[in-house]
């Protein structure tokens, strides 16, 4: 067990390590030069201010010297000086993580019982119109554009029935509408997964066995297929986590809520490189680490692999 | 239940028709000119002059939905077209090579699966600048993974079925062997995703230009036409609600014919 541990955050690390090398490769291969992109479009400009700026951001040293000092300092939690604003990258990500972190908390509260529920009552029910009816919404919500749903939820709550604040400062209130347009897609993405498993396991024997000893159709689902069920539901929710900082992007512009989603958006407009290229690799870094951690706590969910590991 | 499916396929492949239609010829559905308004027209309700009402600018929002129909759509298949391109060449390539190459693409490969993907593209769009065609490429390079490695699979598994021993030991060549009897074989699953991606693509291309990386301002591009209607919102309703409603509506008929032709083509 230690042994594969060892082995699984070698291969984590490794992975980080590449988005690291992939990024700092792609900036490298960018066809503008940083340096202008930060001065802006000026005509006329100054050849020694050029150069001036060049040094301070140390862009004029090799490529090579440049990775390795700006991975060493990654690995100190040093990501480098943003280009558009001057001020340290790992700082401002920080400063703005709290707020992306509650979005996507908030979202995961909401979607996570309710991907439930509609694969349960899906599975539960025995209505054929319902079940074909909550089988297709997942489906339909994700065809939904996200950034539209928020916009929709906006006028409609915000405008129309003026229940929520239209602009989303911090407190509660201003998270509701962001967290359910974020919650929307990620339950579907729950239910699905659920559901489709759901749906095999509830053919199984020992689901008809559980029936014929006098368990309730409900009981069934919840205590006999459900347990099953969940093992892919639960390797789902990280690369949900990976969806949720995407889709935060997009909610973040929505609703002006300046979070990572939001850094993530400025740092593509201005190409402020090294602010995109440590956002990356954080994310990166989580979502790597969450599956991990997902994968080693499946032998806790499912006593086959505890027998099998040991 | 073939029934309701039926029942639902014909308004999706009308959808999608018009969808198409109008990128070809939107002269046909809509005369007005998409890029010059009328400003004593400016910012009225959906009528019967102005079916989709009109913009700040007083330009006819039909005309700007039916003209932005043509980058939207063409963004989304040159997408899944560079994915599955560049994903099946790179899964051909380590399916067919084995051993030490095929592991270092396959480690790359997951890599790129690493980063979540939304992020992937908009590095690459700020590697490449913003455009229509940038975003284009940018949504197929992070989409190719998955095809690399649906196509590795299919090739692995094909690779060691009887009919392919056969032709080797006949002393056919390998690049033949890979071209009459892997590739078509492997096809399957690969056109089965890329319907499923193609509504992804539409979803995706569409939010990457609502946060402004698609074409720049005047050209209509349905996601950037979204968000030009954002000040709006709460005076001019339809300047958001319909274009989005219009991408809504091609990705869930893309989304419903794959669907169909998924579980056909599985259940045949």
């Amino acid at each position: 067990m230690t042994r594969f541990v060892a082995r699984r955050l070698t291969q984590a690390a490794a992975v980080v390590l590449a988005a690291y090398t992939l990024t700092f490769a792609a900036f490298y291969l960018l066809p503008a030069d940083p340096v202008r992109i930060m001065i802006g479009p000026e005509n006329g400009v100054d050849e020694a201010r050029v150069a001036a700026l060049r040094a301070e951001y140390g862009l004029d040293r090799p490529a090579i010297e440049r990775y390795l000092d700006g991975l060493l300092g990654a690995l100190h939690g040093d990501f480098g000086t943003s280009f558009q604003t001057g001020r340290g990258v790992g700082s401002t990500i920080a400063e703005a993580a709290p707020r992306t972190l509650a979005l996507a908390g908030g979202a995961l509260l909401l979607a996570i019982p309710l991907g439930f529920l509609i694969a349960w009552w899906a599975a539960h029910t025995r209505r054929v119109w319902l079940r074909r009816l909550l089988g297709a919404l997942p489906g339909l919500s994700l065809s939904v554009p996200t950034f539209w749903l928020g916009l929709v939820l906006l006028q409609t709550f915000s405008f129309g029935l003026p229940l929520f604040p239209a602009r989303a400062e911090d407190g509660p209130a201003g998270l509701v509408l962001p967290a359910v347009t974020l919650a929307v897609p990620s339950s579907a993405f729950v239910a699905q997964v659920l559901l489709e498993r759901l749906t095999v396991e509830m053919r199984q024997p020992y689901v008809d066995t559980a029936r014929a000893k006098g368990a309730s159709r409900a009981r069934a689902v919840t205590a006999h297929a459900l347990r099953n069920a969940a093992m892919p539901a639960l390797t789902m929710t990280a690369l949900l986590v990976g969806w949720l900082v995407s889709g935060s992007v997009v909610v973040e512009t929505v609703f002006a809520r300046n979070g990572l989603g939001r850094l993530v958006e400025s740092a593509v407009t201005t190409r402020d490189l090294p602010m995109l290229q440590a956002l990356v690799v954080v994310t990166t870094a989580v979502v790597t680490l969450l599956t991990l951690a997902v994968d080693l706590a499946h032998p806790l969910v499912d006593p086959r692999l505890r027998e099998r590991a040991a | 239940m073939t029934f309701v499916r039926r029942l639902g396929v014909v308004p999706s492949a009308l959808v999608l028709l018009a969808a198409t239609a109008a990128a070809l010829a939107p002269a046909l559905f809509s005369p007005a000119d998409p890029l010059r308004g009328d400003l004593t027209q400016r910012l009225l309700p959906p009528g019967a002059t102005h079916p989709f009402g009109t913009d700040e600018l007083g330009r006819d929002v039909f005309a700007r939905v039916v003209h932005g129909s043509a980058p939207s759509l063409q963004a989304a298949v040159i997408a899944v077209g560079v994915a599955v391109l560049a994903g099946s060449v790179i899964g051909l390539v380590a399916g067919t090579a084995r051993g030490r190459l095929d592991g270092l693409v396959m480690r790359a490969v997951e890599v790129l699966l690493a980063v979540p993907s939304f992020l992937l593209i908009l590095v690459v769009v700020a590697v490449l600048g913003p455009g229509t065609r940038e975003v284009a490429l940018a949504v197929g390079v992070s989409a190719a993974a998955v095809f690399s490695r649906v196509m590795r699979a299919e090739v692995v598994r094909v690779r060691g079925s009887g009919y392919v021993e056969a032709a080797a030991v006949c002393g056919t060549g390998r690049a033949t062997v890979l071209l009459t009897h892997v590739l078509p074989n492997a096809a399957g699953p690969v056109a089965a995703l890329a319907t499923l991606e193609l509504g992804n693509a539409v979803l995706t291309v569409a939010a990457v230009s609502f946060l402004g990386f698609g074409a720049p301002p005047p050209a209509p591009e349905w996601g950037s036409l979204v968000a030009a209607g954002r000040p709006f919102l709460a005076s001019a309703w339809w300047l958001t609600t319909v274009p989005g409603l219009v991408i809504a509506a091609v990705a869930l008929a893309v989304n419903h014919l794959g669907h169909v032709l998924r579980t056909r083509s599985e259940t045949r």
